[in-house]
């Protein structure tokens, strides 16, 4: 310590003159408000201002210089040998060195905020820990990055070229995992790897500095040889571990998901899912998955670009907004299209702005068109060519539901405000894309407060609205090309939508909840009730899908109990219409797709599709239900295996 | 070498080189020198520009690693016990290392931190009648006082070993000759070994008791003084006289003088002297500078181990 | 005080025992008086430029002669008694100065009168000036 000390002392005596520059900085910083750029500051402003630039220059410019010339310097000028015939050790010199570095230039900085922060009210705000670890941590990493180039200069070896081969390769790979491990948007991972890459290289540099100093000692050459050898074996030693979890982290597969998050089941055996996986932090791998083979193709970074997924008709194509490429910056998106038969993934030439993010995405049946509503507008494209083939003023894009009710025909459904603010209509437009022609239909009283506006079955051309009267909610069932209403399906006390479900043959199911459990309520297609079934002993029961014909999967919930009543937990059961039977599904599993994981935006699944057959157990894994047998087999997830 | 035993070197010696090599990329600086430092002796380190001196002293210094085998101070590897050595040595290096920006008070007050003995009285008396100005920065004092300043520097905690890296380069007759006053004179006082490359052969001729010659890396030469003027002899003969009756101890050089020739041997012997016989002829010993340039022209060696 | 002791390079005997000869020389000529104090090692060292280890071993030999004494904590003085010279050693002195006067008067081609005349005449004048500065 006393060797030290003595470095430190005799470096600071040789350098004393950047405190009296502080000091000075100090200063000349309370003319702040003289300063003409700043004349709209008020004047404390301007001298916070002008001291905080002039102490950061401060402390920049002298760890620089220091860094740069205490060690290099006295090589260069063959003065370190003064140091080392004394009785002082490598590592007291380079410690008292460094010392003297962050002595200086904190001591500057200081001296540089002293006079305004005593002279000015508040104006020692700055004065906190973390505002000290940033400036310990940067005059580190300047001053140490200083002296390991400025030995590296004055050496004039052929490791100059080494370094520069390195260097240039460090760079490549670490832009290269940066950008992979940006692109998996998990900010936590990110986070968590560029602060420990960080921390891990300012270790790295300062090693290499003592190396130098202490392994060096006189001579130029060998201290370059020795901070060179530490610095790339440092480097190396940082990159290929990162580099190893970014691979680690992108080779995620639907194996390796814990929990599913997000799963989107298209028509057939395919099927969208996003999850956590083990050992990956907030990245959230998503995958398009055969459920049939485990055949699957890697979407896209995460779970954040698949929410707006959407499947064809026919199952045949899939299209999303993914980042677009290198221009991050500007925010843009790029509309990705993907053909599964055979799964290839093409980027389109359609970018848009993320500030006007598409959004209700939907193909005609075929998948030869795209609609969605973008900014103020719907608009609509053939995927051939990228033509936009229609494009129509919206009176509320926000509400704005798009679907293809023929080839080349789109059912426009949105609310057009009125005088009041609750007042308006539920409007209802047919948009014929050949012609161009934009013709309203129908328009219907709806409740703009719910949620969600309306049920669709463009199958049989209902949809059920929303009516909100004092302290009731009215469902009814109306045409959905006209708007006009052809039955009352009931009412309920709660401000909620009830769960309502269209049957294959035309039938609907509704929930009716009770006191005594809940029950549902089946209506022939016209709108009658043709009976209510118990369904439980739980407050609520949704009807999820029609596993076979006449069979409905319902999931029943009680928000009247509290946590840890084992009626707190959802349960689900298969209920056949004609018979009533109940039977349970095997322990906490439920209907996946309108468990947590169903997410509004498309059609609720038709008769047996795969949605229907997807069952979420109580940790977050899936199983594919047999309709044939009952039976379940693991899909995805903690308890699941490919 | 007998000498590798008793390496703790208390009494013995306390520098030593053993198969010492330097070697800079592909030229060879320092080749294969063995050599010791006795205690108490004045080791003066001869050799032409380049000839590997500083290289030697560096490495004793524990500031330069040898390419293979050893330098030792007091009985320890010098790289390794470098901080702890640098106690018990005083060094005075080729070019001034002193900060440029600090002057002699500073420098004085520094070092007497830094030393765990340190005669403060002295060094300061020294100073003053060396004509050091103790508050100029040691960029601006001239070379005689920046000498003066380091050796000053490298005496006052006592050291056991001095090193000198040629302390005299560069200056002038006077600044050379308070050189070595202030040189014998702590020679005097405490009787210092030192170690010394130099290229100040009268001025060294005097002081040092035992020298080596480096040529080309290689120690030609590592032998007493006295032993040295004992065995190298100049003998003039007039022209004539039948020199060649010399020859059994070894002839280096032979050169006609005005008025007769001039034999240099190698192996002067009395007796020899006596049985050849013949007239009024005169020998005389080779000086320093004589035996340096005989040595590094390649006539004469034979001396190092 | 100074003592007028010369170093020479090209003497093969070595430093001490040249500094030993002309010591004693000088206090058997009676130039430095018996008692009187000689320089101390440092400073003789110093005037001739040599290594006082060599300068003090002359002083010791000289002192176990009983050509000098030292007192301690004053300094090196001239034995009050100076023993006689050694005549053997004497003459061996006086024949070495002799073989190196005829070499170099043989170096200049004199005959052996000329070198004996030469001789004599050196004599007298050389005596002369000593009883003159005396």
């Amino acid at each position: 310590m006393r060797g030290v000390g003595a470095v430190l002392r005799k470096e600071l005596s040789r350098r004393s003159q950047v405190f009296l520059v502080g000091g000075v900085a100090g200063v000349l910083a309370l003319l702040g408000p003289w300063v003409p750029p700043l004349r709209g500051e008020t004047a404390n402003d301007a001298r916070l201002l002008v001291a905080t630039a002039l102490a950061v220059a401060m402390m920049a410019g002298t760890a620089l210089v220091h860094g740069a010339t205490s060690v290099a310097g006295e090589l260069r000028g063959r003065c370190l040998s003064f140091l080392f015939s004394r009785p002082l050790s490598g590592t007291a010199i380079w410690a008292g060195k460094s010392l003297a570095g962050l002595v200086l230039s904190l001591g500057g900085g200081v001296l540089a905020m002293a006079p305004v922060s005593f002279l000015a009210p508040g104006g020692l705000a700055w004065v906190r820990w973390e505002v000290a670890v940033w400036a310990i941590a940067g005059v580190v990493a300047v001053g140490t990055a200083a002296q390991l180039v400025g030995v590296a200069l004055v050496s004039r070896s052929w490791l100059l070229v080494l370094d520069a081969v390195a260097l240039a390769g460090a760079v490549g790979a670490t832009l290269a995992v940066a950008a992979s491990l940006w692109a998996s948007e998990a900010p936590v991972v990110v986070a968590v790897a560029a602060v420990t890459g960080a921390a891990a290289t300012l270790v790295v540099l300062l090693v290499a500095s003592w190396a130098q100093v202490a392994h060096g000692r006189c001579s130029a050459s060998r201290a370059h040889g020795a901070q060179s050898l530490v610095l790339w074996a440092g480097v190396a030693c940082i990159l290929v571990p990162l580099a190893g979890y970014t691979l680690f982290l992108r080779s995620a597969t639907p194996a390796s998901l814990r929990t599913v998050t997000t799963l989107q089941p298209g028509p057939d055996q395919w099927v969208v899912v996003a999850g956590v996986t083990r050992g990956r932090g907030d990245y959230r791998p998503a995958f398009l998955l055969d459920v049939a083979s485990g055949q699957f193709l890697r979407l896209l970074p995460s779970e954040h670009s698949v929410l707006d997924l959407v499947f064809s008709g026919d199952g045949r194509r899939v299209a999303w907004l993914a980042p677009a490429g290198s221009s991050r910056q500007t925010w843009q998106v790029r509309l990705a299209l993907l053909d599964i038969q055979p799964p290839e993934v093409r980027e389109t030439p359609l970018v848009f702005s993320a500030k006007e993010l598409p959004r209700r995405l939907c193909f005609s049946p075929d998948g030869s068109f795209l609609a969605f509503v973008e900014g103020r507008d719907a608009v609509a494209y053939r995927l051939e060519d990228w033509r936009e083939v229609g494009r129509v003023r919206l009176y509320t894009p926000a509400t704005a539901r798009l679907a293809f009710s023929g080839p080349e025909t789109i059912r426009v459904e949105q609310w057009k405000p009125g005088g009041g603010e609750e007042d308006g209509e539920l409007t209802i437009a047919r948009w014929e894309l050949s012609s161009g022609r934009f013709t309203e239909t129908g328009r219907v009283a709806a409740d703009p407060t719910s949620f969600h506006l309306s049920i669709l079955d463009l199958a049989t051309n209902r949809m059920i609205v929303g009516w909100r009267t004092v302290g009731e909610r009215e469902l009814r069932l109306c045409d959905a090309t006209t708007g006009e209403i052809r039955a009352v399906l009931g009412r309920w006390p709660a401000n909620r939508v009830a769960g309502v479900l269209f049957l294959a043959d035309g039938r609907l199911v509704l929930e009716a909840r009770g006191k005594e459990g809940a029950r549902l309520r089946v209506f022939d297609p016209a709108g009658h009730q043709l009976a209510e079934l118990p369904a439980g002993e739980r407050e609520r029961v949704i009807p999820c899908g029609e596993l076979v014909r006449g069979v409905v999967l319902i999931k029943t919930v009680d928000s009247r109990v509290g946590e840890g009543d084992p009626l707190d937990s959802p349960s689900g059961f298969l209920l056949e219409l004609e018979t009533g039977i109940l039977r349970p599904l095997p322990a906490g599993r439920v209907p996946a797709v309108c468990g947590i994981l169903w997410r509004w935006g498309g059609d609720r699944p038709r008769v047996n599709n795969l949605g229907a057959r997807l069952l979420l157990t109580p940790l977050g894994a899936i199983e594919v239900l047999d309709p044939a047998t009952g039976a379940t087999r693991p899909l995805l997830g903690t308890d699941g295996q490919l | 070498m007998s000498g590798s035993q008793g390496e703790d070197g208390v009494g013995g010696w306390v520098a030593a080189f053993s198969g010492s090599t330097v070697r800079y990329r592909r030229r060879l600086a320092v080749d294969g020198v063995t050599l010791k430092v006795s205690r108490g002796q004045v080791y003066a380190l001869l050799g032409r520009n380049g000839a590997g001196k500083s290289s030697l002293v560096r490495c004793l210094l524990g500031q330069q690693r040898l390419t293979a085998g050893r330098a030792l101070l007091f009985g320890e590897d010098a790289w390794a016990s470098r901080p702890r050595a640098m106690a018990r040595v005083g060094v005075v290096p080729e070019e001034s290392d002193l900060p440029p920006d600090l002057d002699a008070d500073t420098l004085v007050a520094w070092c007497q931190r830094v030393y765990p003995r340190w005669d403060d009285a002295r060094v300061r008396q020294r100073l003053r009648r060396t004509g050091v100005p103790p508050r100029t920065p040691v960029n601006r004092l001239s070379r005689g006082q920046r000498t003066q300043l380091a050796l000053t520097l490298a005496l006052g905690h006592g050291p056991e070993l001095l090193i000198l890296d040629d302390p005299t380069l560069g200056l002038d007759a006077v600044a050379r000759r308070e050189v070595w006053d202030t040189l014998i004179g702590e020679l005097a006082d405490r009787g210092t070994t030192v170690f010394l490359a130099t290229h100040d052969l009268a001025g060294v001729a005097g002081v040092a008791d035992r020298v080596g010659i480096l040529v080309e890396g290689r120690l030609a030469l590592d032998e007493e003084v006295d032993a040295l003027r004992a065995r190298l002899r100049r003998r003039a003969a007039p022209a004539g006289a039948p020199w060649q009756a010399l020859a059994p101890m070894g002839i280096l050089s032979c050169q006609e003088a005005l008025g007769g020739v001039e034999v240099v041997v190698e192996r002067f012997d009395d007796a020899l002297l006596a049985a050849v016989g013949g007239g009024p002829l005169e020998v005389q010993a080779l000086t320093l500078e004589e035996t340096f340039v005989a040595v590094t022209t390649g006539q004469a060696g034979g001396g190092a181990p | 005080m100074a003592l007028r002791v010369q170093i020479d390079p090209t003497d093969p005997a070595p430093i001490w025992r040249q500094i030993e000869e002309q010591v004693r020389q000088l206090v058997g000529a009676g130039v430095v008086a018996p008692a009187a104090p000689l320089p101390s090692v440092r400073d003789l060292a110093r005037a001739l430029r040599v290594n006082p280890a060599t300068v003090a071993k002359a002083y010791q030999r000289l002192c176990e002669q009983g050509v000098l004494e030292v007192r301690r904590g004053e300094g090196t003085f001239v034995a009050a008694h100076v023993p006689r010279q050694d005549e053997a050693r004497r003459r061996e002195l006086l024949a070495g100065a002799a073989r190196r006067y005829v070499a170099a008067a043989a170096g200049v081609g004199a005959s052996q009168e000329e070198a004996v005349t030469s001789v004599r005449a050196a004599w007298a004048d050389g005596l002369a000036g000593e009883r003159g500065e005396g």
